[in-house]
């Protein structure tokens, strides 16, 4: 049983009325669905090895069906399990796509990762900052930081192949990257002094 | 609160955790332009066949298949196209062959070729879902958004 529901003993809003108001074109209920439904279809997408605009697109396709196929939901309180299965294909979609014959491998288990939920609650409020940090770096440096964060970590030879840079420079690249992160507006608030 | 020091191990930690929590803004920004991008329901094809749902996507290796395929109908008019990824072209077949504009839309730019007489275009575009309109003389065939 996860632990986010313990906390929330809550039962969730019905999807029932919200799928109603969407298909009578009430303009505030799509926004709405996407709230909802957004973090169990990233959930999805993130547990494969994508590149980043890879991950967008899967995630955004996602949400394109569901709005394609709202007038055809017949149990709208199954949408959170639907809308996971809908991002796999995706995905699927898009490894294919990139003939990727290891995809099955290229799957983290879910769980393997570690989850946010289960982590103390003093990171809470630093990943807001952080994610926020990171939205403010070049494209380019997100890119090296989300390869050099995967577990097990990218080879610094196949980075160097998909970003175009030479291996010699990741190592230092990382390091102003976390520098500009420790360093940033969103999360000067939240440290104390730089470390080294 | 949170007056601390962070090594660059927890750096990377919590923000692998926070990437994995929330989809970028850009990407939840595209899905909140869903009725503008997928347009009115009532003129979306029936798609008949799509290679990624009736073909076993975990058992088509490399070498087999590289391509996305998927056949749309309305009413009597059906729409095949395949999305080649080597070439990043699209090649489409509308039966019974009729003169139509086909408008290729990604989430950046569109696109726009017409027919040949035996109802076929082609297409060459950029990486990332598309969705194709078929203009023809008095109807339009949307078809849902495909990754590619």
């Amino acid at each position: 049983m996860p632990t986010t529901h313990a906390m929330n003993e809550v039962a969730p809003a019905p999807f029932a009325p919200v799928v109603s108001r969407a298909l009578d074109g009430d303009p505030t209920a799509w926004p709405e669905l996407v709230e909802r439904l957004k973090r169990p279809a990233w959930k999805v997408v993130v547990s494969f090895r994508l590149e980043r605009e890879e991950a967008n697109d899967a995630f955004a396709t996602t949400m394109l069906r569901l709005y394609e196929y709202l007038g055809k939901v017949r149990e709208p309180e199954k949408l959170p399990s639907w809308i996971t299965t809908v991002a796999r294909n995706e995905v699927h979609a898009i490894l294919r796509a990139r003939r990727r014959s290891d995809a099955v491998a290229m799957l983290v288990e879910p769980g393997a990762a570690p989850s946010a939920e289960d982590e103390i609650d003093q990171d809470a409020d630093l990943r807001p900052a952080l994610r926020a940090a990171f939205e403010q770096l070049p494209e380019l440096w997100q890119r090296l930081l989300l390869l050099v964060m995967t577990d097990p970590p990218t080879p610094y030879a196949e980075i160097s192949a998909t970003l175009g840079i030479p291996v010699g420079s990741i190592g230092p690249t990382r390091q102003r990257c976390l520098e500009h992160l420790r360093r940033s507006a969103a999360l000067a608030p939240h440290l104390k002094g730089t470390v080294t | 609160m949170t007056d601390r020091e962070l090594s660059d191990e927890t750096i990377l930690r919590i923000l692998r955790e926070a990437l994995d929590e929330e989809p970028p803004a850009g990407a939840v920004a595209v899905a909140l332009g869903a009725p503008d991008l997928v347009g009115l329901r009532e003129e979306l094809a029936d798609l008949e066949y799509d290679s990624l749902v009736d073909d076993d996507a975990l058992l088509v290796r490399s070498g087999e298949q590289h391509w996305r395929s998927a056949s749309f109908s309305f009413g009597d008019v059906t729409l095949d196209i395949e999305i080649l990824d080597d070439e990043r072209t699209v090649v489409g077949l509308l039966l019974p062959p009729e003169p139509a504009e086909v408008e290729i839309r990604q989430f950046d730019a569109n696109y726009l070729v017409n027919t040949d007489n035996s109802g076929r275009f082609r297409c060459v575009i950029a990486p990332g879902p598309v969705q194709l309109r078929i203009r023809r003389q008095d109807a339009e065939i949307v078809t849902a958004w495909l990754t590619r």
